[in-house]
């Protein structure tokens, strides 16, 4: 222990405030209730942001619903989009297929070039055409306010589409905190156990982070990491062996292995900086957005840390003022099933422009239903934006012309490319993080 | 440095001799150094003897390929100067650690210290090691404060639920140890009911045991090393908890049943006091393994599981299935000593029980409330409606604990002898989702009525259904109860003169066998 004496680097503090009340189902009774108020919630919330948006826009163009339109009037109608494919899969379709002989095809991707945009409001619904209108880019259940005239065969012809824009940003304080570095560190998709994984490439992230791995300048680095975020797909689990039928023994220790070894992972990471971890989609939680923090009860080791914290699927928290926004990536990898774009993070730019951040649940993204809200919507626009699970690592720094900025992150699976992702709070400069045991595989042949 | 030279030698060994793979994270647990010290240590290994070793480099720096990377790579020797290349900037080296040969799959770098850092990791969750308070790396954090209270708290009664479980490779929830507690003060009574019944020394002796029966290992030992006589009522705390832990086996709902009657096991034994050294041993045999037994692992990562683990059991019955392991040496047991009514509990003192057993059997058999045999009935409220018939049994247990307590084995046995008892029945069916589904369960019987076992298990076949084992153990002890009530009550099948003599009851068997029969056909 003497020799310990010698001098450690002090780990750099940020304040942390978490913000996921909004993503807490405690406070929530199911009383068998669908999901239309989940609908309404949205239009009527976001109905007042596009009213606004639109007057500004067009300050005499007159705010019209549906039923009350008056043919070639320009005018202005927010509405709820709904978007018509004809590759959407639909359960009875499945359902009258699975029995027939002929193979159910499932497309990677169920976009069309067939797909039309109707808007929809409480009066009534309308499609949407004109040159102006890219079903590809939009989906079910964005809220949109759109300026055009009712033609001829009751089909509203759009001159623009009016999108509810970056939600309100609070003050950036980077420049205030004496303009120190100040590291987060997002990974996501460790999936202990998996067959895929490498646990030593995991492990080097851990001794990174903790501050072992390295010589000193590399340790005064780790030093500046502030924060961990795990952002879901933590563990890999073997779910056949879950059969409804009581479980061997042997079978057991199968399914714990993968807890126990991330347990283990996230007492080291605890014990040397707070540590975040959001559950994902295929971590033992709940199913539907938003999901519910893990159990602390699946680590025993981790979970008595202070500096331990088990979140939300939609993630909220402040960091030093800067408010950090992000997912495990559900939200996003379903746009990407029925939109197009030509990153994820544009999809995730698109998310905050439309303001809400899984706008396809609950059409095709499981969702509580949610009766005098929708948690979803952004009332503030965040700093940092991440998404997790994504098969690259890309990032974005979106800039409106109100001056708001928000870091776009797409982190990638860490399984599989060992990469982590590393954001400065001081100026959302953002920098990945590679760990890699390629090089001695490659040895051997 | 000093000590660094003094250290080479062994790390050399375990390299060159255990063909070990020494990474630095492992050495500075080792050797409670400090990894950047463990990191120097490895240098001056590799320097020396560097020829004949295997070593890995951690590189790291700015990736030329991406300026927006920071790379770090474990390399082998003789790639570092290329790893270097694909970097730039200030370039961080060192040895990630030494082994006599590269491994085929990277991943073995990373066993050992694995295994080192789940060692540590399953100490007590209050003793701060190195790998939690990271103590040994080179940033601190103050942030971080490990609140061991609650969660300690919690691992540690998991420990004592989970050892003698470990021992069973049942772990038991932690609210095992909470019903155990509870269970101590009845036994408490009970030992002061049998004092005033039964003989003076036998007083002193529980009073000791009450004394150390505050520690799990204590009981362990002094139950193996005292005499049988002593053995029942000085486990009163401890031995219930043990006792729980050993019907472990079972579900968590079996546990709460199995303590129950662990409950009343020991103040049953304790009347008879003399009567079991079988039962002694029994007991002590499962008590031993508690001590050996140090699961603290497994409970402090699955606790949770275990839960689990009981949930499903009580859905899928597992824990009559359970039980069904203990008793398949218990079977032969049943047979060679039919007079001996095993509780379902657990595999337990098989002698005490069938004087005891009336009541022991009723809280074994599943009623979630504790009876408690003597102390209840005078205490308070026996749950069960055959109270009164459960008075006059008390009655004459108490009879029996009085004569029997003084010594005689001999008096116990016989006492026991003439009243009617439970065996315990496997029942073995397919159930509607074609699973196999065996049950046990109690019968009462006359010694005569071995013949019957056959029969029995057949008849029963057919007709038990899940709720019946619960309704079984129920009528069970109505049934010896019936002597002065008859228990008509819910067991009709059953319900069979509940007289003690043997013939009878064996009549009564085979009656309802019969009846039973009738009934379906």
């Amino acid at each position: 222990m003497v020799e310990l004496a010698e001098t450690r680097l002090p780990r750099k503090q940020a304040a942390y405030t978490p913000k996921d009340e909004e993503f807490d189902l405690r406070s929530q009774k199911y009383k068998g209730q669908q999901y239309s108020h989940l609908y309404y919630c949205r239009l009527h919330k976001l109905r007042e942001v596009l009213t606004s948006v639109a007057q500004q826009s067009y300050p005499k163009a007159r705010v019209r619903t549906i039923l009350g339109l008056e043919e070639g009037e320009d005018c202005i109608v927010i509405g709820t989009l709904y978007k018509q494919m004809q590759l959407k899969p639909s359960i009875l379709d499945e359902y009258a297929k699975e029995r027939s002989v002929i193979p159910l095809v499932s497309p990677r991707n169920f976009v069309h070039a067939n797909d039309y945009l109707i808007l929809e409001d409480e009066s009534g619904r309308i499609r949407l055409v004109g040159d102006t209108v890219f079903p590809t880019a939009y989906v079910t259940g964005v809220v949109i306010a759109v300026y055009g005239y009712e033609g001829s065969d009751g089909e509203f012809v759009v001159k623009q589409m009016l999108e509810p824009g970056l939600a309100p940003q609070g003050q950036f304080p980077s420049q205030s905190s004496s303009g120190e570095d100040k590291y987060v560190a997002l990974v996501s998709g460790l999936r202990t156990c998996a067959s895929e994984a490498n646990p030593l490439q995991f492990q080097l992230l851990v001794d990174y982070l903790t501050g072992h791995l390295g010589d000193e300048k590399e340790q005064s680095a780790a030093a500046k990491v502030v924060h961990v975020v795990i952002a879901g797909d933590s563990v890999h689990l073997q779910y056949n062996l879950l059969t409804g039928q009581s479980v061997q023994s042997k079978d057991q220790q199968k399914l714990v292995e993968p807890i126990k070894e991330l347990d283990l992972a996230l007492t080291q990471l605890a014990a040397a900086v707070p540590t975040d971890i959001m559950p994902g989609s295929n971590d033992p939680a709940n199913f539907s957005l938003p999901q519910q923090p893990l159990h602390a009860c699946l680590f025993p080791g981790a979970s008595v840390y202070s500096t331990f914290f088990a979140a939300t699927n939609p993630h909220c928290f402040e960091l030093d003022g800067v408010r950090i926004l992000g997912t495990s990536g559900q939200n996003i990898d379903d746009l990407d099933k029925y939109s197009v774009a030509d990153s994820k993070v544009e999809f995730m730019e698109r998310t905050l422009r439309w303001r809400h951040i899984a706008p396809t649940a609950p059409d095709t993204l499981g969702c509580y239903p949610y009766t005098d809200r929708d948690p979803f919507i952004l009332n503030a626009c965040p700093h940092i934006y991440f998404c997790g699970n994504q098969k690259k690592y890309e990032t974005k720094l979106l800039q409106d012309e109100r001056g708001r900025t928000v870091r776009l992150i797409s982190v990638p699976r860490f399984c599989d490319t060992g990469v982590a992702v590393l954001v400065n709070l001081k100026n959302l400069d953002c920098h990945s993080l590679s760990l890699s045991t390629d090089m001695l595989k490659s040895n051997g042949i | 440095m000093a000590e660094a030279i003094d250290r080479t030698p062994p790390i050399l060994a375990l390299v060159l001799d255990n063909l070990q793979v020494v990474s630095y994270k492992w050495l500075s647990r080792k050797f409670a150094i400090s990894s950047n010290e463990s990191k120097r240590l490895l240098q001056d290994v590799a320097d020396k003897h560097g020829d004949n070793l295997e070593i890995v480099y951690a590189v790291s720096g700015q990736s030329k390929a991406d300026c927006n990377c920071y790379s770090v790579k474990l390399v082998p020797k003789c790639k570092l100067q290329e790893a270097k290349d694909m970097l730039e900037g200030h370039i961080s080296i060192h040895i990630y650690s030494i082994q006599p040969s590269l491994p085929k799959d990277p991943a073995a770098l990373w066993s050992a210290e694995y295994v080192q850092s789940e060692e540590l990791f399953r100490q007590p969750s209050d003793l701060d090691n190195c790998l939690r308070d990271n103590r040994f790396s080179a940033v601190s954090c103050s942030a971080v404060t490990r609140k061991v209270t609650e969660t300690s708290l919690t691992g540690t009664a998991s420990k004592v639920s989970a050892k003698p479980s470990g021992a069973d490779k049942l772990p038991i929830p932690t609210s095992g140890n909470k019903i155990a507690a509870p269970s101590r003060s009845p036994q408490k009574q009970s030992t002061v009911q049998t004092e005033v019944s039964a003989a003076p020394g036998h007083i002193s002796a529980q009073s000791k045991r009450d004394g150390d029966g505050d520690s799990t290992i204590d009981l362990g030992n002094t139950s193996k090393g005292p005499g049988t006589l002593e053995r029942p009522g000085s486990k009163p705390g401890p031995v219930s908890k043990k006792k729980t832990t050993g019907t472990g086996d079972g579900g968590s709902l079996a546990n709460l049943w199995g303590r129950a009657g662990s409950k009343l096991k020991p103040v049953q034994a304790e009347a008879p006091a003399g009567l079991a050294p079988n039962s002694g041993n029994i007991e002590t045999s499962e008590l031993a393994p508690d001590p050996f037994s140090d699961d603290s692992d497994d409970e402090d990562a699955t606790h949770f599981a275990h839960l689990r683990r009981g949930d499903m059991k009580n859905k899928s019955k597992r824990t009559r299935r359970m039980v069904l392991d203990d008793d398949s040496s218990d079977e032969n047991n049943v047979e060679l000593e039919e007079e001996n009514i095993i509780s379902l509990s657990s595999p337990e003192v098989p002698k005490e029980r069938p004087e005891k057993s009336t009541i022991p059997v009723k809280n074994g058999k599943g009623f979630g409330i504790p009876v408690l045999p003597l102390d209840r009935v005078k205490d308070d409220t026996p749950v069960i409606e055959s109270k009164k018939s459960e008075d006059g049994k008390i009655l004459q247990v108490d009879a029996r604990a009085s004569e029997s307590a003084p010594a005689a084995v001999n008096g116990t046995s016989t006492a026991s002898a003439p009243e009617l008892k439970k065996r315990k029945v496997l029942k073995t069916r397919i159930d509607e989702r074609g699973r196999e589904v065996t049950e046990v369960i109690w019968e009462t019987e006359s010694p005569a009525s071995k013949d019957n076992k056959n029969e029995d298990n057949t008849s029963n076949c057919a007709d038990v259904s899940h709720g019946t084992v619960q309704l079984e153990p129920v009528e069970i002890p109505n049934i010896k109860l019936n002597a002065k009530a008859t228990a008509g009550k819910t067991t009709g099948t059953k319900a069979t003169g509940g007289k003690s003599s043997a013939k009878i009851s064996k009549d009564s068997q085979q009656g309802r066998i019969s009846s039973f029969f009738k009934k379906k056909n």
